[in-house]
């Protein structure tokens, strides 16, 4: 049995592995008591790139391609947001990939698109720092 | 001194005052005198060891019994040990937010004893207490024992579980404990399940400022965890890791 918090506008806040007691929610958040398995859940959208996720990733501009695999069961499609930019992945037996360049300093930030149906957090959410040489 | 003081008596040998005397002597004060040594039934009247007390579902309490070390206490001057473990009844709690302490309590033809709680800490010739909890109006949420046997760290009073975090978020866990927890551990893994390292999460970054914060506090009831608005280091900025994301777990200790 997993907590889930959705936000006022009905995207999903955090996901928990306890109970979690209502009477501190911030305005507006709703509980919902989901029974799953709390691994099982976190598996429904995360991300990783050279198999490391849930925390920021450093490379050196120039460092070549980076390629982001996502796992994401059951659909056939889904979208992710790239820095504010969505994007459609296909999705193939629960997994999909995509290509981002080193070539350009800066911070790449993935995370779900549909944020009601997928919490931006946990390992949903992938930041890799690409940075300037010299 | 020389202890005993008292010596054996042979079959047929006249007992004389002083064999009274020094026997007395040596089971009340061992072997002492009563200017410099205080009786041992009252240098014990204050005496408990072993006593652990656990929660027992749901809202009650269980003392319970290691036979290497049972739980014992005199209580109105009598010695008393559990040989198996005592709960308390249930509905014992009842009304509005306390601290409840709980009592060992002496029964009439009995070496054992029960426990019961109320919310003074008043002892009597048969009732003493052995601990407190705090009861939050509908549930026990932190317990003590005065007497307790148990090395180390004990398990923390609060203990959120893993639970998904992102950057610029106010996460708000009740901790029910009735009181400012006096110590806390915020811990972070990079995966769901804990299995990667745990970093402690000590700071977070704000975003375009080039300072870092720690991201929690406490009040009696709730613990409120914001992570930072950094989108590369607004969950944790350690030597160890760098993170927008992750899972958090919070445990406190009262």
């Amino acid at each position: 049995m997993i907590t889930l918090i959705r936000a006022k506008d009905g995207t999903i806040k955090t996901f928990s592995e306890k109970p979690h007691s209502d009477y501190n929610l911030v305005l507006g958040e709703t509980v919902e008591q989901l029974d799953l398995d709390f691994n099982t859940y976190a598996q429904r959208f995360r991300f990783s790139c050279g198999g490391r996720s849930g925390e920021t990733l450093s490379v050196q501009q120039g460092s070549g391609d980076l390629l982001v695999d996502l796992d994401c069961p059951g659909v056939e499609t889904v979208e992710v947001d790239i820095n504010g930019l969505v994007d459609t992945l296909v999705v193939v037996n629960g997994k999909a990939q995509l290509t981002l360049s080193s070539d350009v300093p800066g911070v790449y930030l993935l995370q779900p698109a549909d944020r009601r149906s997928y919490c931006a957090a946990g390992e949903a959410v992938l930041c890799i720092e690409v940075n300037p040489n010299g | 001194m020389p202890y005993p003081s008292s010596s054996e008596v042979s079959s047929g040998q006249p007992t004389y005052a002083a064999h009274y005397n020094n026997l007395r002597a040596d089971a009340l004060w061992c072997g002492s005198n009563n200017t410099e040594s205080y009786p041992i039934g009252e240098f014990l009247s204050r005496y408990a060891a072993n006593i652990n007390i656990q929660y027992l579902a749901t809202n009650r309490l269980r003392v319970p019994v290691d036979p290497y070390k049972p739980p014992t206490i005199m209580i109105g001057g009598c010695m008393l040990k559990l040989a198996s473990y005592k709960d308390l009844p249930a509905g014992s709690f009842s009304g509005s937010a306390a601290t409840y302490y709980i009592h060992a309590n002496k029964n009439a033809g009995s070496r054992g004893f029960t426990i019961s709680v109320n919310t003074t800490p008043v002892d009597s010739d048969t009732s003493r207490p052995i601990g407190t909890c705090y009861w939050d109006g509908s549930s026990i949420s932190s317990i003590t024992a005065y007497f307790s046997n148990l090395t180390g760290m004990p398990d923390p009073s609060y203990d959120s579980g893993w639970f998904a975090v992102a950057a610029g978020t106010v996460y708000t866990k009740t901790h029910g404990l009735g009181a400012v927890p006096h110590m806390y551990l915020l811990l972070h893994s990079t995966n769901s399940s804990g299995s990667t390292e745990n970093a402690v999460v000590s700071t977070v970054k704000i975003s375009g400022q080039n300072y870092y914060y720690a991201p929690i506090g406490f009040d009696s009831t709730s613990a409120y965890i914001e992570t930072g608005t950094d989108a590369t280091a607004g969950v944790i900025c350690s030597t160890r890791r760098v993170s927008s994301s992750g899972y958090y777990r919070l445990q406190v200790w009262l």
